[in-house]
């Protein structure tokens, strides 16, 4: 079962963020609560948990990119 | 009057007000905010030289920040939970000491006044940025786990000092900061927790026992930012302990 990693909720003003860095590479074995992954904005840096445990089977914004509130940062299988 | 700026960011419940530290602004709540939204109404003020507020902010004090932050609080907000950090949390001791907000609870990030003494050469170098890698190396400072300082945001806080009158604020609240007088004396019967990162090196944590002190291992100045869940878990104890009717909305 594949579970996607969002770009959550920023406030109502942040709508967009930089992926600054992946903890994880595609293939690794994660655990939920365990940071996966960390967005940045212009003021502030937020880090994401892995929603559950399973293997990082995609990353679908890189380190550099920037992305939207709701989209799909990668997909934990 | 210093100018002060009063914005809700986001959420449902009772009123928790953000004040940030030295230098930051209500975008520096980022991470913390919508962890607060499925159980509070979150605001974020601003002090003069911040965010979007003017850039007057009289001689500096303590005082006049809080001053001017409880003239945007009047009528709007009733009784809000105050989260301070840093310079933030003086002005909430204040607010809280001038009875003025009535606040439920307190709770202090690394607050100024409490702790040992604070790094003068980072409040001496900040508002004097001239360039991104100078800046980048002097944020860095504040946290242990250095990616959550990019130098994207450190490009563009020297660029908020493009404005002379913004930096001009800046440098006044500075030579405040490292000479007024803090209250070390929390309201009585106003609930409070203080939450410190054991690696700040800003404003280095207590040696002395301090009422409702946590610390935070592996954290920096900024719990808000490598200690989100911890710190939103307090805010909702405080609320909890704040609201034990119905009307918690928690």
């Amino acid at each position: 079962m594949a579970t996607e990693i969002l770009v959550p909720q920023l406030g109502n003003e942040v709508t967009e963020a930089e992926v600054t860095e992946w903890a994880a590479t595609v293939g690794d074995s994660v655990s939920a609560g365990e940071i996966i992954v960390v967005i940045s904005t212009t003021k502030a840096a937020l880090e994401i948990e892995a929603p559950c445990d399973g293997t990082l089977s995609e990353i679908r914004i890189g380190e550099g990119e920037l992305t939207e509130v709701g989209a799909v940062l990668g997909v934990i299988e | 009057m210093s100018d002060a700026a009063l914005h809700r960011l986001g959420g449902e419940g009772p009123d928790v007000l953000l004040i940030h530290g030295f230098g930051a602004d209500r975008l520096s709540w980022l991470a913390l905010a919508p962890q607060l939204f499925p159980f509070a109404t979150v605001w974020a003020g601003e002090f003069g030289g911040h965010g979007a507020a003017g850039n007057n902010v009289g001689k500096g004090t303590l005082t006049d920040l809080a001053a001017a932050l409880e003239a945007e609080i009047a009528g709007r907000l009733a009784k809000p939970l105050v989260v301070g950090h840093s310079l933030g949390g003086a002005v909430g001791l204040v607010l809280a000491a001038r009875g003025a907000v009535n606040p439920t609870g307190l709770l202090l990030l690394a607050p100024v006044g409490i702790g040992d003494d604070l790094d003068n050469a980072f409040i001496d170098q900040l508002p004097e940025l001239v360039d991104g890698e100078a800046a980048f190396a002097l944020l860095q400072q504040l946290v242990v786990r250095k990616v959550l300082i990019t130098r994207r945001m450190a490009d563009a806080f020297v660029d908020t000092l493009a404005d002379e009158t913004r930096r001009a604020a800046l440098r006044t609240i500075a030579a405040s900061l490292k000479s007024d007088a803090v209250p070390v004396l929390f309201p009585p019967g106003c609930p409070c927790t203080v939450m410190w990162g054991a690696s700040d090196a800003i404003v280095p944590p207590p040696n002395v026992p301090t009422k409702g002190l946590r610390m935070l291992p592996n954290v920096g100045h900024l719990p808000h930012v490598e200690a989100v869940s911890e710190v939103a878990s307090a805010v909702k104890e405080l609320l909890e302990g704040a609201f034990p009717t119905s009307d918690a909305q928690i």
